[in-house]
């Protein structure tokens, strides 16, 4: 196989996973099986990481509309 | 155990001939209007495995072939077909509305290369400020330099989001949806996803093909036409963007 | 539209970028470094894939940490005295990270948790 046809298979391949591991329709079955628990915690990690970030872009919008210097919290 | 690979539309279409995981046959379960595409599983686990992913893959662009399909997340694994069925018919509605929503269309994906010039992952400076001076530093010194290292990155950030955004924004006209995400990683400008009429594929990738003309500083890489992954709403959705807005966006 | 052959998958899917496989595959590599390694996945790492979660998360913590700390520098809010304190224990937990991670064979690169996005919380 020639460097150029193995290199767009990897890449190919690791945009492939991006979507089939992180995306499409994320559904709690009965059991939801993947490689280990750890991976059911990541998956929990990035939704909450995405909440923060959401909350966080709701506050700044609040903030700027209300043209108030609010105080850093956490 | 079953596992499922996508919610489809006309559920009257005959399953396609495409083995399944393990090579088992596709089972087609119908809830009114709409079917999850399954096959039945011997294995406690699904590892993913190259071989793996691809027959996921392939399963749901055959089943793109003649119907709207929504795929499904790489391991999703029920007990049974019951809980498969009791899984339609709780989030019925919102299958229906995304299968609308996509009818048609192919996501594309989209990621630009940079090379700014204080490209350098600013925490690589750090370390190596740290490792040598650790003894001597004084806390005060330390976060001083952090907080310069932050201002730095965020003027970065910015200068960042501003380039990301005038090229989203022609692309993004060619889409009915799109996501998109700045700097995932230091050199990773842009990383996106387009929902895109089948029909329009092609000037699509004309688009990017002139954008690399215009802007030869910069690599660009668009891959597809893919199952509209990142376009699914139904479920637990995860769609981190700098516009959360248009991601939820109708046409 | 037809339908990807299947034996690589490749067919079809590379619309533009031949040129610069190379980087881009680099770059992709370390997008999805904050995943524990799934195509090579192995049971007897989940202790280290766990080592790694919870350094991560530590990891997680001491930076909006820090970051608050440097936007109250920024605001005036704190004491020369705090700055110093505050400073001496981020160093602290820098170092305490640093021993940890060597103990469980892990490098900045796996902890990394992609805050790029998330750049400006806080």
């Amino acid at each position: 196989m020639s460097q150029l046809v193995a290199r767009e298979k990897e890449v190919t391949l690791l945009d492939l996973l991006d979507r089939i591991l992180n995306k499409g329709v994320i559904l709690w079955g009965d059991v939801t099986i993947s490689v280990a628990d750890v991976d059911l915690i990541y998956l929990g990690l990035k939704v909450l990481l995405s909440s923060v970030e959401t909350a966080e872009r709701m506050r700044k919008a609040k903030a700027q509309s209300s043209m108030q210097n609010m105080p850093c919290n956490i | 155990m079953i596992y499922l690979y996508a919610i489809t539309d006309r559920p009257e279409r005959p399953i396609p001939a495409e083995p399944g995981l393990e090579g088992a046959p596709l089972i087609n379960l119908v809830c009114r209007d709409i079917a999850a595409v399954a096959s039945h599983l011997t294995m406690v686990k699904v590892p993913p495995a190259e071989a793996n992913l691809w027959r996921h893959e392939a399963v749901v662009e055959a089943l793109m072939v003649d119907r709207t399909v929504l795929p499904a997340r790489f391991g999703t694994v029920f007990t049974d077909e019951a809980a498969i069925q009791g899984t339609l018919a709780v989030h019925y509605a919102e299958f229906e509305a995304d299968l609308k929503r996509v009818c048609g269309r192919v996501e594309l994906g989209l990621r630009v290369l940079w090379d700014d010039n204080d490209n350098q992952p600013l925490d690589a400076n750090h370390k190596k400020r740290l490792n040598g001076q650790r003894p001597a530093i004084s806390g005060r010194a330390y976060l001083l330099s952090r907080l310069e290292e932050e201002r730095q990155a965020q003027a970065q950030r910015q200068r960042a989001k501003a380039l990301a955004k005038k090229l989203h924004t022609l692309l993004t006209q060619l889409a009915t949806q799109s996501t998109w995400q700045v700097l995932v990683t230091p050199r990773l400008l842009l990383t996106a996803a387009y929902l895109v009429e089948r029909e329009r594929v092609t000037s699509f990738q004309r688009k990017v093909e002139a954008l690399s003309t215009i802007f030869p500083e910069l690599h660009f890489l668009c891959t597809g036409p893919w199952p509209p992954y990142s376009f699914v709403t139904a479920g637990i959705a995860m769609i981190p963007s700098e516009d959360m807005e248009n991601a939820r966006s109708q046409p | 539209m037809p339908v990807a052959n299947h034996e690589g998958g490749t067919e079809q899917k590379l619309l533009y970028g031949s040129n610069d496989l190379e980087a881009f595959a680099a770059e992709l590599e370390r997008a999805g470094s904050a995943l524990p390694q799934r195509v090579n996945a192995d049971p007897d790492k989940v202790e280290r894939g766990l080592a790694k979660l919870v350094l991560t998360l530590i990891e997680l913590l001491r930076q909006l940490l820090e970051r608050q700390a440097i936007r109250r520098i920024e605001a005036g809010s704190l004491s020369d005295e705090e700055i110093e304190r505050l400073g001496q224990t981020f160093l602290k937990l820098d170092a305490r990270m640093g021993e940890l991670k060597r103990a469980f064979g892990l490098g900045d690169e796996d902890l990394n948790l992609n805050l790029g996005p998330l750049g400006d919380l806080m």
